[in-house]
């Protein structure tokens, strides 16, 4: 049985319109207006025991709402949500002793205590045995650099130092699954490849399945073997990273500064083109690896105009999702036409 | 009994992090405590002009002060500031942090912070009451002891119960805790006098309605041994813990409901 199982979940919220004032407050408690949002629409997936998700999608996409109902935070407007055989908003309290949870910017931490002690109320909310304890905090802390800063407030931690602090906690009692809502928004370089590395440690240390949502792609790359992208709350792709980047990344860039004015020839798209965008000096030629005879083009080019610099851009995998979105976004089509 | 551990945990992981503001921290009884002093004043002036209001003698009233104040002070270290954060936390959307914890969330709501500005209240409530018994030259024995201690209790669920419910208004309305604040902090001003003194119309609403007699009105009858001054009907002196049960009861439901709509599950 997979660890997570999500079918057909939907959800929608019933947005009051907010009002301020004395006056519209006591007319709203009689009379509401509402606006109806689906957030999450028909998303169904499952997810086994070890694995390393990313769930990414534009902002509004529904990835929060949709790890809150998986954390049982959120009520399903319908459909089901299964993790380790519970129903999360049935049993929140039980599902709460198995998981961990983070969410970018809020910390779940206690906001006038030092890290320190609010470890150590995490230790007895979760009733973590002192051995355990000291191992974990010795592991995760060393990894997570926690030493540093393990006597200030909570309130007065940088953002880079709560996010590691609230990993901390996350883990501390040794949950089934993580659940990271976008635990590297706004963090240094640095800093993210500590939060990764980490990740990456206890995902195969402890086997521990996370499910993490981000708007870095490199996150992805790095840590991710499996991939859901979602837009406008639908599910628009899952799979492996690979295959994303096969099906959607044989896109390649031709990058070339020439003395001439660059004019695009119906010769070279028969050749494989299928965009080209010309600025100043600098022109961009879009093209499929697999079906281009890039000599073929190369030459014509020299033939016709004196390069000065050339460039060959493999497909970033931004690029490759922006192109998703648009493919979305304009109409639902087939996934081959996306990129065509 | 693990609550109960819980708490002993987080308390004084507080007060050390209260204390480290120092001085301030000292001056945060003291501020508020001064605020009754003047209320004393005025049932002195009141009072000395009057000998009697509806048979109440001055200590009887500010007993009566006292009582709403103390219960208050008591239900106000447990809920006040925790309901408070509560709404900033909804307004601010980091109140999920209560819902991935393993723990019930009206407790955790109450055990992550402690009222310690009431403590000053507390003392000088109880300072007064002492003093009020003793000019009325009252000696309660054992058993009116614990049955005072009864009826203070039911006195704390109901203060308790109405900073519940009108906190847990701000699951439903955006900054609605300022609004009913004015309104319930206006109609237990009421009971800060005997409600003997006021129209039908407001005994009624302070005895059945928004039931602040029973925090101190009623019991104080029982307590004082005003016999032939009862309001409505005669068992009611008696009633204050079981108002105060069934109104915590109520409160704790109308949270729940606030949770439920904070869930998304309608209502
Ligand atoms: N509590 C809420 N009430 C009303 N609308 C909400 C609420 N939470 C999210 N939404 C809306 O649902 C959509 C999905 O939001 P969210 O899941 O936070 O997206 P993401 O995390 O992918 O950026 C957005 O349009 C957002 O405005
Ligand atoms: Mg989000």
């Amino acid at each position: 049985m997979p660890l997570i199982e999500v079918q057909n979940l939907r959800k929608e919220f019933k947005r009051q319109k907010r009002r301020d004032g004395f006056w519209p407050l006591m007319k709203s408690l009689v009379y509401r207006e509402y606006e109806q949002k689906v957030a999450v629409e028909d998303i169904s997936f499952t997810i086994d025991q070890g694995e390393i998700v990313g769930y990414i999608g534009p902002n509004g996409a529904g990835k929060s709402t949709t790890i809150k109902m998986m954390v049982g935070i959120l009520v399903p407007t319908s459909g089901a949500v299964h993790v380790n055989g519970l129903v999360p908003f049935e049993n929140r309290i039980k599902n709460a002793r198995r998981i961990g949870a983070v969410f970018g910017q809020k910390s779940q931490l206690w906001w006038d205590t030092p890290v320190i002690e609010s470890l150590r109320l995490t230790k007895y909310m979760y009733d973590i045995p002192e051995d355990r304890y000291q191992q974990n905090m010795a592991l995760f802390g060393d990894i997570l650099g926690l030493d540093e800063f393990k006597n200030v407030a909570v309130r007065s931690l940088s953002l880079g130092q709560r996010m590691r602090a609230d990993l901390c906690a996350a883990l501390l009692h040794d949950p089934d699954i993580v659940y990271l809502d976008e635990p590297t928004i706004g963090l240094d370089v640095v800093v993210k490849e500590r939060i990764r590395e980490f990740i990456r440690e206890i995902n195969r240390e402890r086997g521990t399945t996370v499910i993490l949502t981000t708007h870095d792609m490199s996150d992805i790359e790095k840590l991710c073997s499996r991939v859901m992208v979602v837009d406008h709350g639908k599910l628009m792709y899952d799979g492996n990273l690979t295959t994303l980047k096969n099906d959607y990344g044989n896109m390649e860039t031709m990058e070339l500064d020439t003395e001439e004015v660059f004019v695009m020839d119906d010769a070279l798209l028969r050749m494989g083109i299928t965009s080209s965008q010309t600025e100043e000096a600098r022109t961009q030629l879009v093209y499929d690896k697999k079906n281009i005879n890039s000599s073929a083009v190369i030459k014509w080019i020299m033939d016709r105009y004196s390069v000065r610099d050339f460039k060959v851009k493999e497909t970033e995998i931004e690029e490759i999702i922006r192109n998703l979105y648009a493919g979305f976004s304009q109409e639902e089509r087939p996934r081959q036409e996306v990129m065509a | 009994m693990r609550y109960l551990k819980l708490y002993a945990r987080f308390i004084p992981i507080y007060f050390k992090s209260k204390t480290e503001h120092g001085f301030g921290f000292y001056m945060d009884f003291v501020g508020f405590a001064l605020s009754h002093i003047v209320s004393y004043a005025v049932i002195w002036a009141l009072m000395s002009r009057f000998q009697t209001i509806n048979g109440w003698n001055m200590y009887e009233v500010m007993i009566i002060y006292t009582l709403n104040m103390l219960t208050y002070a008591i239900a106000a270290v447990f809920f006040f500031f925790q309901m408070n954060d509560v709404e900033e936390d909804v307004h601010k959307g980091s109140f999920d942090s209560l819902l991935v914890k393993p723990i019930n969330p009206f407790i955790h709501m109450i055990i992550r912070s402690f009222g310690h500005f009431f403590l000053g209240d507390i003392v000088i409530a109880i300072l007064m009451l002492g003093f009020c018994f003793s000019r009325l030259d009252l000696h309660p024995n054992l058993a009116a002891y614990a049955g005072f201690v009864a009826l203070l209790l039911g006195a704390v669920l109901i203060q308790a119960a109405f900073i519940v419910i009108t906190g847990s208004m701000c699951f439903w309305i955006v900054r609605a805790r300022a609004v009913m604040n004015v309104v319930i902090f206006g109609i237990r001003g009421f009971a800060d006098y005997p409600i003997s003194i006021y129209s039908k119309v407001l005994r009624v609403i302070l005895t059945f309605i928004i039931p602040y007699g029973f925090v101190n009105f009623y019991p104080s009858q029982l307590i004082l041994d005003k016999e032939g001054g009862s309001l409505f009907v005669s068992w009611l002196p008696y009633a204050t813990p079981v108002v105060g049960l069934i109104l915590f009861f109520i409160a704790y439901r109308v949270w729940n409901a606030g949770l439920n709509r904070y869930q998304g599950t309608g209502s």
